[in-house]
């Protein structure tokens, strides 16, 4: 099965389809796998029958998660992925339109690993991708599955 | 007093004095007196010895009988007034003799003449030894006379210079006495002067007391060690619905809640075991009860005071309904502020988040257009998307500014000692790095703190230090400084630049929102950034200006 480097997490339809866009310009399109409320991105890792990490349920190398999402928001994803052993090491890059100060610190205080405010200009945003995509996809090392012992 | 019974008993010795003086006055008369008694006794008793020797009459011998029945109970007068006196006494002998003799002589006379009938003559004249020894008792007699009356000159004068002492003391004494009399008199006038001065500032005092008492704000109770009321002015009638008559007098306890009566009696021994000045139950809410029974908030504080009814503790009262009142609305408004804040908070959010999100919409799906529709959009189309790109760049970054403007507004203000000099040159070095190939020389002098809020400051300092990094991007030897100046005694800090400057007829408007003094395309901005600077400032109680030329450069002075 393939891998799924990037998750993206996101509601807003516009939103969606220019961080696409954005991610094709870079080349990374077609290893994203998108959520579009926080209890859509939960169920993705921790639905019935999920195993994340294991057979047939790799993790995403990143997952670009927004904040403002209906249901469940994205500092409690993070929270809900921070709580479990198996995603708990998983790389997650807050991608947000806020710079508020609080979210920021809950943010990396809920264990993000990244905190990245977008940016109006369109070709900025771009920019901003290839630069997340070049990181974390390949600069980046990610955490080894962690290995169930049967 | 000791004077009056000095002279009492003085007067009292010299009139006894003056008694024996009189006494032995009289002493002495009636020893005169008897003296001449007993000569006229003896004449007598020879006058009618003669008259009998002469007539033979026996009514001659009366008073010879008569004479002779005094003669020794007079003599014997004499004797005993004369016994003080042995001169006397002993010419009272002599003539004791003499006159025994003599009555002898003349009892023989008279027996003789009996029995003759007729005189005859003296045979043997015992006349003339008769007359001899009458003689000499006469002499004797005037002699003692002499003697008494000596005695009684003396006696006089001793008695009246006696009395004239006596008067002297009587009339000395009786003087000093009035003297003393009148100086006691005068005195006690004095005393009572001085008494009625003391009642009379005693009770201008009181006055002044009383009138203190009433003319205090606050409600004065008084109160004695045994917890009873003893005094209360006016506004404590008002303010308990007691008529003073009421409250003197009764235990304290009655202007409290039922309550807090118990307590207050242990707290009352207390305080006066060891009495200071202070308030009352302090951290207590204290609560005072009207004549109809309704509870009311207090305020008190203690003192005692020194009257003439002993130490008394003073409380002066107020009644804090009102301002327990006011700490309501205060509180109620307060808590009404925060809720507003917070509102502000969420809405600030909210713009941070929701209203970026369709700008990032318009732009990026714009530029989609002039990309994917590249062939099919011409010139001016593409143009056209481009200023919508512009715009909605631009709004943004108005988004940005006005978040940050009102973060600013409502941050709190936390002062610490803040170096302006270390701020500013890391400020400088990230403009350095974000535009490298421009040439600015910054000079920036160094230890310059201040007590300030550090990341409002930093705000302050970014937007100083950017604005004179853009205005100067058109020279070739840009200069960039960070200082401060003393002008007037008072000491500014400033960021001054060569740039572009500002003309100085809209210096008014340096400062307002969103008003800029260039256009956007020789120098970009919104405008916010020294509106921005002027809030901070202000909010630290300082003081910002700017003074600039066109093309002269500009200096921004601040204070804070």
């Amino acid at each position: 099965m393939a891998a799924y480097p990037i998750f993206l997490v996101e509601d807003n339809p516009d939103e969606e389809t220019l961080t696409l866009r954005a991610l094709e310009k870079n080349n990374l399109r077609n290893e994203v796998i998108i959520a579009h409320d926080g209890a859509q991105a939960l169920d993705f890792f921790f639905g019935p029958g999920k195993d994340p990490g294991g057979d047939g349920y790799p993790l995403p190398q990143v997952v670009l998660l927004d904040l403002k999402l209906p249901k469940v928001d994205g500092l409690e994803v993070l929270r809900r992925l921070r709580a479990d052993t198996r995603t708990r090491l998983l790389p997650v890059v807050i991608l947000t339109s806020s710079s508020e100060e609080k979210d920021i610190i809950e943010g990396y205080g809920l264990g993000a690993n990244s905190y990245i405010r977008k940016p109006v200009d369109f070709g900025q945003f771009v920019e901003a991708v290839r630069q997340l995509g070049l990181y974390w996809l390949l600069l980046n090392e990610p955490p080894p599955p962690i290995r169930r012992v049967t | 007093m000791v004077f009056a019974a000095v002279g009492a008993f003085f007067s009292y010795q010299n009139r006894s004095k003056e008694q024996a003086d009189a006494a032995s006055v009289a002493h002495t008369h009636r020893g005169i007196e008897t003296l001449d008694t007993l000569l006229t006794d003896l004449i007598d008793a020879e006058t009618g010895e003669r008259g009998f020797l002469l007539t033979g009459r026996n009514s001659y011998l009366q008073p010879y009988t008569a004479a002779l029945s005094h003669l020794n109970s007079d003599f014997d007068l004499v004797r005993e007034l004369t016994a003080d006196n042995s001169g006397q006494q002993r010419k009272l002998d002599r003539m004791k003799s003499l006159i025994a003799t003599e009555l002898v002589g003349m009892r023989n006379s008279i027996a003789i003449r009996r029995k003759q009938k007729s005189f005859n003559g003296p045979a043997n004249s015992p006349i003339g030894a008769e007359r001899q020894r009458m003689d000499r008792i006469r002499s004797l007699i005037a002699q003692m006379r002499k003697e008494e009356e000596g005695l009684l000159q003396q006696r006089l004068e001793a008695a009246s210079s006696d009395s004239r002492k006596t008067r002297f003391v009587i009339l000395s004494g009786n003087l000093l006495g009035l003297l003393l009399l009148g100086a006691a008199g005068f005195l006690i006038h004095g005393e009572m002067n001085r008494c009625r001065i003391i009642e009379r500032d005693l009770r201008v005092s009181e006055d002044r007391f009383k009138g203190i008492l009433e003319s205090a704000p606050d409600a004065i109770v008084i109160v004695n060690r045994a917890g009873r009321i003893a005094h209360v002015n006016s506004q404590t009638e008002k303010m308990f619905g007691y008529a003073r008559t009421a409250l003197l007098g009764k235990p304290v306890e009655m202007l409290m809640p039922e309550g807090v009566r118990h307590a207050h009696e242990d707290h009352r021994a207390g305080y006066f075991s060891n009495p200071q000045s202070r308030p009352m139950g302090m951290g207590m809410e204290l609560r005072g009860m009207r004549q109809d029974g309704t509870e009311f908030p207090l305020e008190i504080s203690l003192g005692q005071v020194e009257t003439n009814e002993g130490k008394l503790v003073c409380a002066a009262v107020r009644d804090i309904t009102m301002r327990v009142q006011m700490e309501q609305e205060i509180k109620i408004r307060n808590a009404q502020l925060e809720a507003a804040n917070k509102e502000l908070e969420a809405f600030c959010y909210s713009v941070s988040h929701d209203l970026r999100a369709p700008l990032r919409s318009i732009d990026g799906f714009s530029q989609a257009l002039i990309e994917d529709q590249a062939d099919r959009i011409d010139a001016p189309g593409k143009a056209h998307l481009e200023r919508i790109r512009a715009a909605t760049r631009r709004m943004g970054e108005l988004i940005d500014d006005l978040l940050s403007l009102s973060r600013v507004t409502r941050a709190e203000i936390s002062r610490k000692p803040t170096n302006l000099s270390e701020m500013a040159g890391s400020i400088a070095a990230e403009l350095r790095r974000q535009q490298p190939e421009r040439e600015v020389e910054f000079v920036v002098a160094p230890g310059l703190t201040a007590n300030a809020d550090p990341r409002l400051m930093r705000i302050v300092l970014e937007n100083l230090l950017g604005n004179s990094w853009k205005f100067t991007s058109k020279r070739e030897h840009a200069h960039v400084e960070f200082g401060r100046t003393e002008e007037n005694g008072s000491s500014a800090f400033f960021v001054r630049d060569n740039g572009a400057g500002f003309d100085p007829a809209y210096s008014g408007r340096l400062f307002g929102a969103f008003q800029r003094l260039h256009p956007s395309s020789e120098f970009p901005g919104t405008g916010i950034g020294l509106a921005t600077v002027q809030r901070i400032i202000h909010r630290h109680g300082g003081k910002v200006w700017g003074e600039g030329q066109v093309e002269g450069g500009a200096t921004f002075y601040f204070r804070l």
